[in-house]
């Protein structure tokens, strides 16, 4: 090893806290793009795969009814090659525990070998026979149903006991939900069941026919075509919904968390591995001036100097080996474990395609070579200018002024001698201030981040199930009734408030932008819903027109007086083009909503409705689940229980988040307060000679770092306030907007966080200046 | 046979600019030197006895004039061949030794070595500077006079033609100097070293066999010593 090198290795060993703090910078930022990109693609092949093993569907088809023979004369569609009829239908289902819920029922084909979406058994056996069952994994887990187990299920208001024979996955429903408005999985209370065909058609009263397809087509291509013309050909059918993979709400919902994972990749890593520059820029420039003589004598020597950008370039580089290939490693780590979590909790997958890319890794690596390598380089270019006779003599004292303050003289004059050495020494090395008040910003942002997305999230809940949406429960029923209906349940309970409602699926097309989302029928003075638009004024439900969820409205480029083509499913009506009239802030979900008698006139039949809302103190679901015609009952405590769920798996991530800030704000302080200590040994053996002690000295130090702290958060507010505006813009989709007013606590904490990591990073230096021999220092001579 | 023009300075010129004024740092300086001599530079403090030894020495540019060393006009020189001509032809001795503190002795001196063509054995050289058994130390477990020796050593290892002292002695107290001075006598004669001192302490031009006064930029006397001393008889 040349002697250069081993005074590179011995400067790093003297300067170890600060190497291994940037590095540890430099770890997480490549980690975390090597583990966000390498799990989003491997959980993208993997979900492919499952879907290309399991023959995944290409069209989906909901109808009212279609006889088993019909199907043969779709096949003259040009593109389809094959097609699985099946019946499924919502059921209410009370579990052991008395928790009810709602069971989608689905019928499989016996020849499951040429099935569509053929079921993955993680336990026991296909269904045979009339009386078994198959249940999905996240259901029987979430309820601890086991092979053999009894399930009383009422089907038509008849009771039938069913065995599980199976515990199966399935690629039709990777992210178990029960429609757009739930969007988080509600294990317990919503599950999907498979039923032998046959015995599905003879108890849900569909013989020899079905009201539900699978379709497979030849060309991807082809889709969109072939989906037009399913819509026209099974309209007498009574089909209500006509969608292509890709609409599909499992489908969707992965892709979306995909595509978030992948956004992720591309700025959580960036943010880290550009503080780290920042670092090793101000390390090296730093370490350069400190080492100007020693340049000098190098150069003196006949060390050129490319040579000695080489040498110091090489103290990043260093940093760059360490990060770089930890981070690829546990990235790659990481990677598995994210994709595994996903498959095993967000998703119900039973396999993992696990490949490790080597593009990835690669541009990670290049990534910390252009980081850390350009961050070396540019903070060694000083040497190029030092010359080795100029070196020699000692460095001219920097030009003495005073400050602004010193001018205020009534306060000047009031300040301790202390502080006024914190005050002139801020303010007189200026970049040193703005490199930690950006540094203490950054990390004060990062910090903020995930207490953002913490409370957004609870903020979201809260406002969707108690500020836009105000009944205590809202009930669906298995199919469309008369408004008499709600005279029977006003009967049986004690209700404050009931109206009738109209949820069904329309396509809504607007320029070449086309949709199925559910339109909702209210009463124009509805009491449970509170319509406001983006700066909260009031909107009314108009008598004919609709209001539309903004985030849907954004998505599809639609504004405030725009006509869209309504395209209903139900059997003679016709399409009909409707004025928006409002765009209604909703965080959660995306519909559009009508005056249910502007709905039932125009698109359905009068008198019509799908469901009811309450308000009541009744036990209503227990009252409501012998009535034949209910299908689901959800209500607000459920809801925001099984967001609370969530919410337990939300803190990991959080924490973690809060962990890698707290590291970079670390990495901040600690290195530039040893720099800061390394070039003020002079100026503190001065004030030791005066009398000071150390503890004193150190004071000076915290004061200095104290006030570049506020300094540092008062920066970081709206540093912080814009990411966040950024951030809840980017993250808003058609499921959920977090375009929510950001919450004044936030920052409070992100400070006190913030202040956490400071006095952290302070303790870790204060022995470091203990350490300092101040009157070696007076009289060193090396370099 | 000795060069009697080994180093030649011709009519140099250092003009510094402090602000708004010129400084005359050399003022029309002009000297030779022969092969194997041991020159002493003599004068105050800013004679320019200083600027003089960087611009020989290949670290600083003359403003005006020329100057050759072994028959080579230095003043011509670009940048890569000033490097090439510090890192071969000359070695330098400072008044603070300018050792790296995080390297022990005899890696101080091959960290010199390394980078020159035909350097000498390091261990005869750590011997020769009486520093044998001091090699694995730290400068800071050093005394001020060993630190010199590492720094004579560190130039001499280099095997230059022309050994540079910038105040060797400066720092030292009177018996540290007088062995250094006279490790740089023996360096002179074993190894048939031209050797450069420069000193503000008249004594030491007693060893010296040329010697060079400077005043004020300007040289004011070089006359050849027909009698140096021995170091030991010196006295300050």
């Amino acid at each position: 090893m040349t002697k250069l090198n081993l005074r590179l290795l011995r400067t790093i060993k003297h300067t170890l806290g600060q190497y291994i703090a940037v590095s540890l910078v430099i770890i997480i930022g490549i980690m975390s793009y090597v583990g966000f990109s390498m799990a989003m693609v491997n959980l993208e092949t993997t979900v492919s795969a499952y879907k290309q093993a399991t023959n995944a569907a290409d069209i989906y088809v909901e109808l009212n009814r279609i006889p088993a023979n019909a199907l043969k004369f779709l096949y003259d569609i040009d593109g389809i090659v094959d097609i699985q009829g099946r019946v499924k239908s919502d059921i209410a289902y009370t579990n052991e525990d008395g928790v009810r819920g709602t069971l989608r029922v689905v019928s499989v084909p016996e020849d499951q070998d040429r099935a569509i979406h053929n079921l993955y058994i993680r336990e026991g056996s296909f269904v045979r026979g009339n009386r078994g069952v198959m249940v999905v994994q996240t259901y029987a887990q979430a309820n601890g149903i086991e092979i053999g187990d009894a399930m009383d299920v009422q089907i038509n208001g008849k009771t039938y006991r069913l065995t599980v024979e199976g515990i199966v996955s399935s690629s039709e429903f990777v992210y178990v939900i029960e429609n757009e408005q739930t969007l988080l999985p509600d294990n317990e209370k919503f599950g999907i069941i498979f039923l032998e065909e046959s015995f599905a058609q003879k108890a849900f009263g569909y013989d020899n026919s079905y009201n539900d397809l699978l379709i497979k087509v030849e060309d991807e291509e082809q889709i969109d075509g072939i989906v037009d013309t399913l819509e026209k050909k099974l309209k007498r059918y009574g089909a209500s919904r006509v969608i292509s993979h890709k609409d599909q709400l499992s489908n969707r919902m992965v892709e979306e968390e995909i595509k978030q994972g992948k956004n992720s990749a591309r700025t959580v890593p960036f943010i880290f591995l550009i503080a780290a520059a920042a670092i090793i820029v101000t390390m090296i420039t730093k370490i350069v001036r400190n080492d100007r003589m020693a340049i000098g004598i190098l150069k003196a020597m006949g060390y050129n100097n490319r040579q000695l950008m080489i040498h110091y370039s090489m103290y990043s580089m260093g940093i760059g080996v360490i990060g770089g290939t930890l981070g690829i490693y546990f990235g790659m780590q990481v990677a598995e474990l994210f994709a595994r979590m996903y498959v095993e909790y967000s998703f119900d997958v039973p396999m993992l395609v696990g490949n490790f890319y080597i593009e990835y890794i690669f541009a990670g690596m290049f990534m910390t070579v252009i980081f850390c390598v350009g961050a070396g380089i540019f903070g060694s270019r000083r040497i190029m200018k030092i010359h080795p006779a100029e070196s020699m003599r000692p460095d001219a004292p920097k030009v003495g002024r005073s400050i602004f303050l010193e001018r205020v003289r009534i306060l000047w004059k009031h300040i301790s001698f202390s502080w006024k050495i914190v005050l002139k020494n801020i303010f007189r090395s200026k970049k040193r201030f703005v490199f930690l008040v950006m540094g203490i910003a950054l990390t004060y942002a990062i910090t903020v981040f995930p207490l953002y997305q913490f409370v957004a999230m609870d903020e979201v809940f809260l406002l969707h199930y108690s500020e836009f949406q105000k009944m205590d429960y809202n009930v669906n029923f298995l199919k469309p009734m008369n408004e008499h209906t709600l005279y029977d349940i006003k009967g049986v309970i004690d209700t404050s408030d009931i109206e009738g409602k109209i949820e069904f699926p329309f396509k809504i097309e607007h320029k070449w932008k086309s949709k199925i989302i559910n339109i909702i029928g209210v009463k124009p003075d509805t009491v449970f819903y509170n319509f406001v638009d983006a700066e909260n004024r009031p909107l009314k439900v108009p008598n004919e027109g609709m209001l539309l969820s903004e985030g849907l409205a954004k998505i599809m480029g639609i504004h405030v007086g725009d006509k869209l083509l309504v395209k209903t499913f139900v059997p003679e009506r016709d399409d009909q083009w409707v004025e928006v009239t409002g765009l209604v802030k909703q965080n959660l979900g995306s519909n559009a909503y009508m005056d249910i008698d502007y709905m039932q006139k125009a698109f359905m039949d009068d008198q019509l409705i799908t469901g009811v809302y309450i308000d009541s103190t009744d036990d209503v679901k227990s009252t409501l689940d012998d009535m034949k015609y209910v299908g689901s009952i959800q209500s607000v405590v459920d809801m925001k229980e099984g967001f609370l769920q969530f919410m337990d798996v939300f803190y990991m991530s959080i924490s973690l988040m809060i962990i890698f800030a707290g590291i970079l704000g670390f990495a901040i302080i600690y290195n530039s307060t040893i720099i800061s200590m390394n070039e003020r040994q002079l100026e503190f053996s001065s004030l030791r000679v005066m009398g000071f002690t150390k503890n004193e000295i150190f004071k000076t130090v915290v004061y200095e770092n104290i006030i570049m702290t506020l300094f540092g958060i008062a920066v970081g507010i709206p540093v912080a306030s814009s990411m966040l505006n950024g951030i809840g813009e980017a993250l808003t989709t058609e499921f959920y907007s977090l375009n929510i007013k950001i919450p004044a606590a936030i920052f409070f904490y992100g400070g006190i966080i913030t202040i956490i990591f400071v006095i952290i990073a302070q303790l870790a230096t204060y022995g470091r200046l203990h350490r300092l021999n101040f009157i070696d220092a007076l009289k060193n001579r090396t370099t | 046979m000795a060069s009697n023009n080994f180093v030649r300075v011709e009519a140099v010129k250092k003009i510094y600019k402090m602000g708004e004024v010129n400084v005359h740092a050399l003022n029309d300086v002009s000297f030779e030197i022969t092969e194997g001599e041991f020159v002493v530079i003599l004068g105050p403090s800013g004679s320019g006895k200083s600027t003089l030894l960087n611009i020989v020495g290949g670290m600083d540019l003359p403003s005006e004039g020329r100057v050759f060393v072994m028959g080579n006009e230095i003043t011509e020189y670009d940048e890569r061949a000033l490097t090439l001509y510090r890192r071969n032809t000359v070695g330098f001795v400072f008044q603070f030794y300018n050792l790296m503190s995080n390297l022990t002795a005899r890696e101080n001196v091959e960290l010199a070595t390394e980078i020159c063509k035909d350097a000498l054995d390091i261990d005869e050289v750590m011997s020769a500077v009486g520093l044998g058994d001091r090699s694995g130390h730290f400068p800071s477990q050093m005394s001020g006079g060993e630190q010199q020796r590492v720094a004579i050593a560190r130039a001499v290892a280099k095997n230059p033609d022309i050994l540079l002292c910038d105040e060797p002695t400066g720092a030292l107290d009177f018996q540290t100097g007088v062995t250094i001075l006279d490790l740089l006598s023996r360096i002179n004669k074993d190894y048939n070293k031209t050797v450069i001192v420069i000193t503000h302490n008249a004594a030491i031009a007693q060893m010296a066999d040329r010697v060079v006064k400077m005043r004020s930029g300007k040289v004011i006397d070089n006359y050849v010593n027909a009698h140096p001393v021995a170091t030991e008889r010196i006295e300050w």
